[in-house]
């Protein structure tokens, strides 16, 4: 005798008239796991797995692990937490800020920093840099490497570190 | 406790059976759809501004959000403290975060946040919006589609998910022989934020294909050499959480796999526990059966797991024959 069986939820029972009934020809196969399972609220879950990326990112803000300059990990975090800490309105902004934090190795220097950042933590002056470049001594320690880059005299910023591995570190 | 499978005393099904199950409101689905669309849109939205604001008054790169940069430099962090050129603590954070996620979502971060899946899915997307309204690219897409179905693609589809493995072990031996960031030569991520100061890389080759190939594969990098979802799947197998599916209430309609972005064959599956699943709850979006889809916990019991077990492995008179 053909019937109709229901499944096995709750649910199922209630018997509403948006039911839907499976294809003739087709078979319920009963669900065989070796694993006990729960049932988990969707919304719920999703809200956890939005929630947990962003509480790791606050906490490691909170900490000062949150940096988006730099190179040397720790290094950079504390300077980030110090804020501008040589009172050139340049100093580190581990949060992420508008400018990179200042060098703290020759691997550090990026483009985007300034001469004077870089004149700031190495030992070198700012018309040696304008001279490495090629650029016009008179332009103002503002200047981000970068352009200077861009002036088209041949250096680069990974000949700039190698460079300045020289005299930092013989 | 719930233990999924037939339950005592409850009549099985035979042959030919009318089975009734409930429906699922389509409010749903479409409740799931929006608030996955708007987190990627949200997502996607300040990482453009950071890349802007990078472009434009030389702020932090978007490449300080990218969480693959913390698994790239990870081997160097460990051992001199230092990370590797264009990476930042920020990075090493977002790996945790993933590797959490991963844990918890499997690989919700790709299906929910990830902005270079959103961008495939919005190009292919925006592939079937334009050749359904074109008649002759609508038949060659059909044909395509219904070619995807054929033996000799399928192999090739399984051949080509194993390049994500590679490139993910590439991309981090790379990173720890050398100190450099290998796989940002041909990574369409870094393409993509550096597409202002054009310039022709393979990263901007991998990119080009990637944003074709997504007309008519969907989230082809994903699938086939995203290391980050490599990473991923490695922590998420351990995750307990998993989409599982009740066999008792499925209609055999097909629609979850049609809406599987990454081509699973979910009503081929009890639990959906495929490295490649990206948590994104499409397959229950599109189910329209109310219970043959769920989100579910694996809750450790050992006390009665051999007894399960052994039940599992009898056979019941009415499976015999039952639909695979």
């Amino acid at each position: 005798m053909r019937g109709v069986h229901r499944t096995g939820r709750p649910e199922a029972t209630t018997g509403r008239a948006a039911d839907l009934a499976l294809p003739r020809g087709r078979r319920a196969i009963p669900t065989h796991t070796v694993l006990h399972t729960r049932g988990v609220p969707v919304v719920p879950y999703v809200l956890t797995l939005l929630l947990l990326p962003a509480l790791v990112v606050a906490g490691a803000m909170t900490t000062g692990w949150w940096a988006t300059t730099g190179t040397a990990a720790i290094a950079q975090a504390a300077v980030g937490q110090g804020g501008d800490e040589r009172g050139d309105g340049q100093g580190g902004d581990g949060s992420g800020g508008g400018v990179p934090a200042a060098p703290v190795a020759p691997d550090d220097v990026k483009g985007s920093m300034t001469v004077q950042q870089v004149i700031d933590a190495f030992p070198i002056t700012a018309a040696q840099v304008f001279v490495l470049f090629g650029a016009a001594p008179d332009l103002p320690t503002s200047t981000q490497l970068k352009t200077l880059v861009e002036s088209g005299s041949g250096m680069d910023i990974p000949a700039l570190r190698t460079w300045l591995a020289g005299p930092t570190t013989g | 406790m719930t233990v999924l499978g037939e339950r005592p005393g409850e009549p099985r099904a035979t042959e030919g059976d009318r089975m009734r199950v409930p429906r699922r409101s389509p409010t749903w689905g479409r409740r799931a759809r929006w608030a996955r669309h708007s987190v990627q849109a949200v997502v996607l939205a300040v990482v453009a501004w950071q890349a802007v604001e990078h472009v434009r008054s030389g702020g932090p790169s978007a490449e300080a959000l990218c969480p693959f940069g913390g698994f790239e430099t990870a081997w160097t962090w460990i051992t001199t403290g230092r990370t590797v050129a264009h990476v930042h603590t920020a990075n090493l954070v977002l790996a945790a975060a993933v590797l959490a996620l991963a844990a918890l979502g499997r690989g919700s971060f790709c299906g929910w946040l990830c902005p270079l899946g959103t961008l495939q899915g919005l190009i292919h997307a925006a592939g079937r919006a334009v050749t359904d309204r074109i008649p002759p690219l609508r038949l060659l897409r059909r044909r395509l589609e219904r070619g995807a179905g054929i033996a000799r693609w399928h192999r090739l589809d399984q051949i080509l998910r194993w390049g994500r493995w590679l490139v993910l072990a590439w991309a981090i031996l790379g990173a720890a022989a050398t100190g450099t960031m290998v796989f940002r030569e041909a990574d369409p991520w870094i393409a993509l934020l550096l597409v202002a100061e054009f310039e022709l890389s393979l990263a901007f080759v991998v990119l080009v294909a990637t944003a074709v190939l997504a007309l008519v594969v969907e989230r082809p990098f994903c699938r086939y050499a995203c290391p980050l979802g490599a990473a991923q799947a490695l922590v998420g197998k351990l995750s307990p959480i998993a989409v599982q599916r009740d066999a008792a209430a499925c209609l055999g309609c097909d629609l979850c796999n049609k809406a599987c972005p990454v081509a699973i064959p979910v009503n081929a599956r009890t639990r959906v526990t495929d490295s490649s699943c990206l948590s994104c709850l499409e397959c229950i979006a599109a189910c329209p059966s109310s219970n043959a889809l769920t989100v579910t916990l694996a809750v450790p019991t050992f006390r009665t797991a051999r007894q399960d077990f052994s039940e599992t492995r009898r056979p019941a008179p009415a499976d015999l024959g039952a639909r695979t």
